[in-house]
């Protein structure tokens, strides 16, 4: 057999590395900011799971923390004791607040108590914070340029960094964790308390148990920890989603451009090649197979680059931005692989019907 | 093959053209490029048309292969009315029955020599090695065995002349139609070229119909027509025109 589409495309290397170039662009492009975008949902994931309760309790209004910081009273903690299906409830301390010079991070801090759901493993870190020290997610401590047994400020205060942690939860890595007493008096408050992580009884229903408290503790939100994770999914979703489309979709444009420009004039030059093809006894469907697989080729070409390059590319991202966290999905490979099948299908319409309109008798004038 | 293998076969109708009739354009700016023709052509026999430029030669051999619908008129190869054909089977008729040969030529220039035939084979549904096989074959027998995987580029006219006519047989038709196949050619490659065509219409039993104004090649024809406004006419200052067959056929 021979290959003639392959003839045709590699008659002319710049303009396949050209093409070739222009949708690996594309797809390096769209790789990333799907990895970008999935390496955020998955830590609010993780934030939900890491987290082992089964209620959420916050200031009402004020479920997502980097947009409102909930303020309850130490007093609903034994409110919510009274509340039937509770059976324990841990406080949490959370604010957003500037962790070094300017990036913002997650405070927290969790308070010693008799019902200790969340833990200190939870939090990846070795043993909880002393008094004056700061556990730093490792993104916070890149980003503050510091590291164990520097100083860092917070808020008006200055904490040594007892840890750096690389799976710190919390809300896009960015968390730092005190001891209790020191955020207490960092966030000015010492008779409050950001949320609750409640643990409902094994015979109640979380959802039941919700609604009860919001009955019987005015003033607060229950969420399930799914709620509360979707709450910042959906946070998340609405700022970004409609950025990544764009991006997506202004990607998938130039490479289909790319492809289609690249088979329309290789086409267009072989006007007479297909009209002899045709004289000679080529059927529509064998010229347009030829079309076809040079666009697929090109497509291919341009995916497995663009892929490659992606993964390098994010390695070298994060290692120089700490904040810039991927997550690499082979759903996501399939579906830029399938974009840009697509893309090359469109890409050979108009070349088809060009090959199509060739009038064969073109043969016989000189 | 023996004397009288060819003498029957030569009796067998290849081509059969009646009334066949190309207008183009319409009102009052049609014009008859090609009027009322006749013609028959059997197998063995090399038929030359000539004419003047723009008498309609061209627009006969489109015709005839099926590249252009006629206005009126009937075009019958080996039995078959293609003039009646759907558009979508004439692919299956041009490939099988009728090899074409080009004035320039019309080689894939992306293509070697071999690979130039080899693709014609390809379209007939082969594509294995065999049709590489018989690609070599046939541009070995026509002298191009030392060119196989030259491109065209890299060829001299009457190499890139006896590819053509290595990929118009490529797939044995029995109907080889030619337009000016020497008129790029020197006087000594272009009647070697309508040589090998006669040749070929001889000894493998083949109907040919070669289009030319080259004087050169009179002598190998076994019929000369003279075309002119679109219709064969008399011309009695050609050198050679058997005149019983003539009258037989126009
Ligand atoms: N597609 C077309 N549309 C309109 N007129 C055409 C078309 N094709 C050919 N003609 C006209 O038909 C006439 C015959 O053309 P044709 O090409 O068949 O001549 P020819 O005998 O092959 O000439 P030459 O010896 O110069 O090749 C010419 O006057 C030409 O202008
Ligand atoms: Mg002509």
């Amino acid at each position: 057999m021979v290959p003639l589409a392959r003839r045709y495309l590699f008659s002319d290397k710049i303009r396949l590395a050209i093409a070739a170039g222009g949708v690996a662009f594309a797809v390096l492009l769209i790789v990333l900011i799907l990895a970008l975008y999935q390496s955020f949902i998955d830590q609010i994931g993780q934030l939900a799971s890491a987290a082992p309760s089964d209620l959420w309790v916050m200031q009402t209004g004020t479920p997502d923390p980097a947009h409102g910081a909930s303020i309850l009273p130490n007093s609903v903690l034994s409110d919510l004791q009274e509340v039937p299906g509770v059976a324990a409830a841990q406080p949490l301390l959370s604010r957003a607040m500037q962790v070094g010079n300017a990036r913002f991070g997650f405070v927290m801090a969790v308070p010693e108590g008799p019902f200790q759901t969340l833990t200190i493993e939870a939090f990846g870190a070795a043993s909880p914070p002393e008094k004056g020290t700061v556990i730093l997610s490792e993104v916070l401590a890149k980003d503050a340029g510091v590291g164990p047994g520097d100083d860092v400020d917070i808020g008006a205060s200055s904490f040594e960094v007892a840890e750096v942690s690389s799976s710190l939860i919390g809300s896009f890595s960015v968390s730092a964790l005190l001891d209790s007493q020191d955020a207490a008096q960092l966030f000015g408050d010492p008779e409050a308390f950001s949320f609750a992580l409640v643990v409902v009884s094994p015979d109640a229903d979380p959802e039941q148990v919700a609604a009860a408290i919001e009955d019987q503790v005015p003033g607060t939100d229950a969420l399930t920890g799914q709620e509360f994770a979707d709450v910042l999914r959906q946070e998340i979703e609405e700022g970004f989603l409609p950025i990544i489309a764009v991006i997506i979709g202004l990607a998938f444009v130039v490479g289909l451009a790319v492809i289609a420009l690249t088979i329309y004039t290789s086409t267009v030059e072989r006007t007479r090649d297909y009209g002899v093809l045709k004289a000679v006894g080529a059927s529509p469907w064998q010229l347009f197979a030829v079309v076809v697989r040079q666009s697929v080729v090109v497509a291919l070409a341009g995916y497995v680059l663009g892929a490659g390059l992606g993964v390098v590319v994010g390695r070298l991202l994060q290692d120089a931005v700490p904040s810039f966290t991927l997550l690499f999905r082979w759903q996501d490979f399939l579906f830029v692989l399938a974009a840009v099948l697509v893309m090359s299908a469109v890409a050979t319409l108009v070349p088809v019907r060009r090959v199509a309109s060739i009038d064969p008798a073109i043969v016989f004038r000189a | 093959m023996g004397a009288q293998a060819v003498e029957t076969r030569a009796a067998e109708i290849v081509l059969e053209v009646r009334g066949l009739t190309k207008v183009f354009g319409s009102g009052d700016a049609a014009f008859t490029a090609v009027d009322g023709i006749d013609l028959t052509v059997r197998r063995g026999e090399l038929v030359i048309i000539m004419g003047p430029s723009g008498s309609g030669k061209t627009t006969l051999l489109t015709l005839i292969g099926s590249l252009l619908k006629p206005t009126s008129g009937t075009v019958h190869i080996n039995g078959l009315d293609v003039t009646a054909m759907k558009e979508s089977a004439l692919p299956e008729v041009r490939r099988h029955s009728v090899g074409f040969i080009f004035q320039s030529y019309n080689l894939l220039e992306s293509l070697t020599a071999v690979e130039n035939v080899e693709v014609v084979l390809n379209l007939a549904g082969g594509g294995g090695r065999t049709d590489a096989v018989k690609a070599e074959q046939l541009l070995t027998d026509l002298g191009m065995g030392h060119r196989l995987h030259f491109k065209p580029r890299d060829l001299s006219g009457g190499e890139k002349q006896r590819v053509s006519v290595a990929r118009g047989l490529a797939n044995d038709p029995e109907l080889i139609l030619a337009d000016e196949p020497t008129a790029n050619l020197d006087s000594k490659h272009g009647p070697e070229i309508v040589l090998l065509l006669r040749a070929v219409a001889k000894e493998l039993g083949r109907a040919a119909v070669v289009v030319s104004h080259d004087a050169r090649i009179q002598e190998l024809a076994d019929r000369i027509l003279w075309l002119e406004d679109g219709r064969f006419k008399d011309n009695p200052g050609l050198a050679v025109a058997p005149a019983e067959e003539k009258t037989t056929e126009v």
